[in-house]
């Protein structure tokens, strides 16, 4: 039976001209797993929103949502909250209480259950998901990815049917995004839950899913197995922008037909089947760039915070180049923001040198640049930051045509789009006219097309003659735009090295696409150069 | 073992011993309450700590004491004279005793501070106003946030050179949007997290607040003997018992009927101190049977 | 309906402001051992009761709890901001805003429990009911005086002066009371003599504070004001 019928459903937020749902019909069976995806403003939220009704936006919604046949509207307030799931994708606001213990037991105190009850609950979700071991902690003490957990633990306390999940793993890194989709795949699997999930970038989640359902301007364009979804699209460029797995953007671009494969063996096998690589010839060079000037450098660092606490930066150094594109990988925790901090001097080594070329300028944008913001609109924030710079604000006008910020200038900083945040901080970092640039984890929380920008924005800054520094866990997008790539782990960066090389030679910490084509081709490491590296073999 | 007291029954207990030894004069009940408070926090907190309190505690009485006189020039024993004034040893030994009184409120405070952690105190007052508990709760976990998004705004300042060589004014100024940017960031935050509450039922009628405190027979005998010595304990002091004056010159101490009152006093002081010590004594004598 | 709240209202004024002073007359005139420390942290206890039972009834909904939530932990982390700096601390001028956007009832929340968990901290002792009910006054008649008003700024100036020589004063009966176990004027002009130059930092800092947080922190709480749908004074009455 469906456990969510969706009739014919439109919504229009109050204030709004057009809707951002138009005659929605979807059927939502037990047990599944279904990701909706979609591009930016393609209804996605709004539609994962309205099915809990504690949630659901102001606006003027049309048609039904029955909730194992009972509407939605009519539905008894204790087993929305306790039935219906809800985690949302902002970890900060994920977990409302100071102590784990707390945190699991909030919403079977609202639920009005007594202390022994409560007690018992508790008890048997922390043992099942283990969290015995942070039941006394505090909840700031916790990482971002065991926070989310918490989140659903906390609501798997209260028995639910079916859990919605907001962009649940966006500002998680690898490691924990991977643990996650685990421990949620877990729960659909052994308990039957339902899972609906919102997400910009399924890489993790495509293979578990029984559906996908993709969104545009609105309406449902498909709802299909992940194996099949590849065809049900005529608008190859379309892929793009979904979040799609590599493998399967590829199949797409070269038009695969079929189911798609899903293990690595057949993946490969399709490859080799159905295509040959055009030049067979690519030599990998190492140092190609190294003739033009090293704008900053560093030589064996030391730093840490307390005098009695141990190194956070252990001997890291790095050499940066005239018109380059520098991307440091490697997990949250190791450092990396730490680092990029000693190289624009907000902290300094106790040993070792940071040395910068006279006439440069650096200047670092900050994870999450959102919170950084303190004005009432997007103009006032670049007029603040001016004045705080002592710029002028033809200068800053001119930033906000340069970073398309023109029709967003008097919205709040805080109502506008992940990617326009983006822009906003980057415009506000250009202020100080910077040469080189450190980009702390910039795609963190993007949707493709901000990452489509960023792409273009840090191409663009390189052929002007800037530097760039990107620190990040996202390999992909390192991929797609580094020169050189270097690992940081352990307190400093371990072999920085050309990209070609460097996802050539790592076996195991490489993008999709390298380890794909390791026995067919050398250096098709992203997906353009997959798509343009290979052609179809002739049909027999 | 205290720990797993219920709250409410140590606050009662503390209550009681803090307005104790407040409204006493005489030097033995205050004697008794001192040397109790000093061995609970001790044995809560340690030796090195319960020193370093001691020493703060010494200081503070010598203070007072030296001031007292200064301010009350009553009494019969005169000591000495500063110019015009003269020094009595009822004003001197009366500062010492206020010092005494004051100190000792001090330490049981140190020991409310540490039985009564974060928990306790939302466990309080999520029992008798749920709401208040919940926000202290919520600003509990709030407030490391904060501090570290705080870290983060004003190392991006740092980073933008807004604090090379910028004068004290510019950099309280800097200071002040800091706060200000922290402030647009958590009150937006606010809406996020009041939705994730929603979505977890908080706006349902007849919630409650959990708590892992239960009120068990050790807690209701605690309880009630707290309430029984203490309110008979402050009834016979205000009947007279146990009284004492400094001025013009100090009351003899006889040892009558007020000895019951000291007795009690002891007791009580000490029933936390007991359980621990005896609790300490049965896991050694358990142990060293296995 | 609406009548039936007032009244409740009024009742809740006149329990706060003439039970609660009988009381302190009562216990002056009939407590057999006189003992002003003891009685006047039972009084301040006592005074806090009523207004935290007030908040508990009031119709506060979900997002007004957190945004109080939020205002009680930046101001004890903007203590923390300012912490090197002595006895200059936004504190009392934070109570005071959040009184003016958020009505009375919230800003005695706010300026109490703050109190309350900045001694969590900073620590504990008999001055902490005293100070949970200094800041919840300040934040409570902030609310009653400028709350859904045009905000005149220099009222609130004025208002901020007035309440941190208030704090100060009330304070200091209490250190007096605290030393000495009973009430003593020539005493009390020794302490607030000695105390001149704090409170005058403190003035200063709340002038100051007043002046530069006002305008854009009101401008941010009446935007969730608006945006949200929280803190509409004529709703929470009904």
């Amino acid at each position: 039976m469906a456990i969510f019928k969706i009739e014919n459903l439109s919504f229009t937020y109050s204030g709004a001209k057009s809707c951002v749902l138009q005659d929605i019909n979807l059927q939502i069976e037990e047990g599944g797993f279904y990701i909706i995806c979609g591009k930016s403003g393609s209804g996605k939220s709004t539609l994962l929103k309205l099915l809990k009704k504690e949630l659901s936006p102001k606006g003027n919604c049309l048609g039904n949502i029955y909730y194992n046949g009972i509407n939605l509207m009519e539905l008894d307030g204790k087993t929305s909250v306790a039935e219906i799931g809800f985690v949302g994708q902002d970890i900060e606001s994920s977990v409302v209480c100071d102590k784990v213990w707390r945190e699991l037991a909030f919403g079977l105190g609202n639920l009005g259950y007594g202390d022994e009850y409560i007690g018992a609950r508790v008890a048997e979700v922390s043992e099942y998901f283990g969290l015995g071991k942070v039941y006394n902690s505090k909840t700031s003490e916790l990482s971002g990815g065991s926070k989310q957990i918490l989140a659903v633990a906390s609501v798997m306390a209260m028995y639910p049917k079916v859990l919605l999940l907001d962009e649940p793993t966006s500002m998680l890194d690898p490691i924990a995004k991977k643990s996650f989709v685990d421990f949620i795949a877990r729960i659909n699997k052994e308990l039957g839950i339902t899972i609906i999930v919102v997400e910009h970038n399924m890489e993790n989640l495509f293979d578990l899913a029984t559906n996908i359902i993709v969104l545009d301007n609105g309406k449902v364009v498909a709802c299909e197995k992940p194996n099949t979804l590849a065809q049900s699209i005529a608008d190859k460029h379309f892929y793009k922008y979904i979040g799609l797995t590599e493998f399967a953007e590829i199949f797409a671009k070269l038009g695969g037909k079929g189911v798609m494969p899903c293990e690595i063996k057949d993946k490969r096998k399709w490859i080799t089947d159905n295509f040959v690589v055009k030049d067979t010839t690519i030599n990998l060079h190492e140092q190609t760039s190294q003739q033009k000037n090293v704008v900053l450098f560093a030589s064996k660092l030391y730093f840490k915070y307390d005098k009695k606490g141990a190194d956070i930066i252990k001997g890291g150094s790095i050499n940066l180049r005239e018109g380059e594109i520098v991307c440091l990988l490697g997990g949250n925790g190791g450092g990396k923001t730490t680092f990029a901090n000693l190289l624009t001097g907000v902290y300094k080594p106790y040993s070792g040198k940071v040395k910068k070329d006279k006439d440069k300028k650096i200047a670092m944008l900050p994870q999450n640049a959102k919170g950084l913001f303190v004005e009432d609109t997007v103009q006032n924030e670049m007029y603040a930051t001016a004045k705080l710079l002592k710029q002028d604000k033809a200068f800053a006008d001119s930033l906000v045509g340069k970073f398309q910020l023109g029709n967003i200038i008097n919205s709040h900083p805080y109502d506008i789009s992940g990617g326009e945040v983006q822009r906003l901080a980057l415009a506000k970092l250009f202020l100080t006219k910077p040469d080189i640039i450190i980009l702390d984890e910039p795609t963190q929380g993007m949707d493709m097309q901000a990452k489509e920008y960023l792409k273009n924005f840090v191409e663009q800054h390189k052929t002007v003659g800037g530097s760039v520094i990107i620190v990040t866990h996202d390999i992909r997008f390192a991929a797609s735009v580094a020169d050189r790539v270097g690992l940081f782990f352990d307190g400093k960066i371990s072999g920085l090295r050309e990209a070609e090389c460097f996802f050539e030679d790592n076996s195991l910490y490489t993008t999709e696409c390298s380890i794909l084509t390791k026995n067919i081709a050398k250096g098709l490491y992203n997906i353009d150069k997959v798509v343009n590296g290979l052609e179809r073999k002739p049909q027999a | 073992m205290i720990e797993k007291q219920n709250p409410i029954t140590i606050l009662c207990y503390l209550f009681f011993v803090i307005f104790i030894t407040m409204f006493s004069t005489n030097p033995i009940m205050l004697g008794i309450s001192f040397v109790s408070g000093i061995l609970l926090y001790c044995i809560l907190c340690g030796v090195k700590k319960t020193l370093v309190r001691l020493g703060y505690f010494i200081i503070f009485v010598a203070i007072i004491a030296i001031i007292n006189p200064i301010f009350s020039r009553q009494g019969m024993t005169q000591l000495f004279w500063i110019g015009e004034f003269v020094v009595t040893l009822e004003a001197l030994l009366n500062g010492v005793a206020i010092g005494v009184i004051f100190g000792s409120v001090i330490i049981w405070f140190g020991v409310l501070n540490v039985l009564l952690c974060s928990d306790k105190i939302i466990y309080i007052f999520g029992k008798f106003t749920p709401k208040i508990g919940t926000i202290l709760s919520i600003a509990l976990g709030l407030f490391p946030k904060y501090i570290v998004q705080y870290r983060k705004i004003d190392n991006n300042l740092k980073g933008l050179g807004l604090y090379d060589g910028a004068s004290f004014l510019s950099k309280v100024k800097l200071k002040m949007h800091t706060l200000s940017t922290l402030i647009t960031w958590s009150v937006e935050g606010a809406v996020l997290l009041s939705d994730n509450m929603s979505a977890r039922g908080y706006d349902l009628k007849g919630k409650r607040v959990y708590g892992k405190y239960t009120f068990g027979v050790a807690d209701g005998i605690l309880l009630i003997v707290s309430l029984a010595l203490g309110i008979s304990i402050l009834v016979f002091m205000g009947l007279g018992s146990g009284s004492f004056y400094y001025y013009p010159t100090f009351k003899q101490i006889v040892w009558d009927s007020s000895v019951w009152i000291y007795f009690a006093t002891l007791v009580f002081m000490n029933i936390l101190v007991v359980i621990n010590l005896w609790e300490g004594a049965k896991w050694q004598f358990l142990k060293s049977k296995i | 309906m609406e009548n039936k709240a007032k009244l409740k209202n009024l009742i809740f004024y006149i329990i706060a402001f003439l039970i609660i002073p009988t009381l302190i007359i009562l216990g002056i005139v009939f407590l057999p051992a006189k003992n002003y420390a003891v009685l006047s942290i039972i009084i301040a206890v006592l005074c806090n009761i009523p207004f935290l039972l007030n908040f508990e009834k009031s119709k506060t909904n979900t997002r007004e709890v957190v945004l109080i939530a939020v205002m009680v932990a930046l101001t004890v982390v903007s203590r923390l901001i300012f912490a090197p700096l002595p006895s200059f601390k936004p504190v009392t001028a934070m109570v005071i805003i959040t009184g003016i956007a958020f009505g009375g009832r919230a800003g005695y929340v706010t300026g109490a429990m703050s109190a309350l968990l900045s001694d969590v901290f900073f620590g504990q002792g008999p001055w902490t009911p005293f100070q949970m009910l200094c800041w919840g006054l300040i934040g409570f008649f902030a609310g009653i005086l400028f709350c859904d008003k045009k905000i005149k700024l220099w009222a609130v100036v004025l208002y901020s002066i007035f309440s941190g020589v208030l704090f100060s004063v009330v304070m200091d009966i209490w250190t007096v009371i605290a030393i000495d176990n009973t009430f003593n004027f020539v005493r009390y002009g020794e302490v607030l003599l000695a105390s001149i130059p704090f409170i005058a930092i403190y003035i200063v800092s709340n002038v100051v504070f007043i002046l530069i947080l006002t305008k854009p922190f009101m401008k941010k709480l009446t935007r969730i004001k608006l945006k949200f749908d929280v803190f509409d004074n004529k709703k929470i009455s009904e």
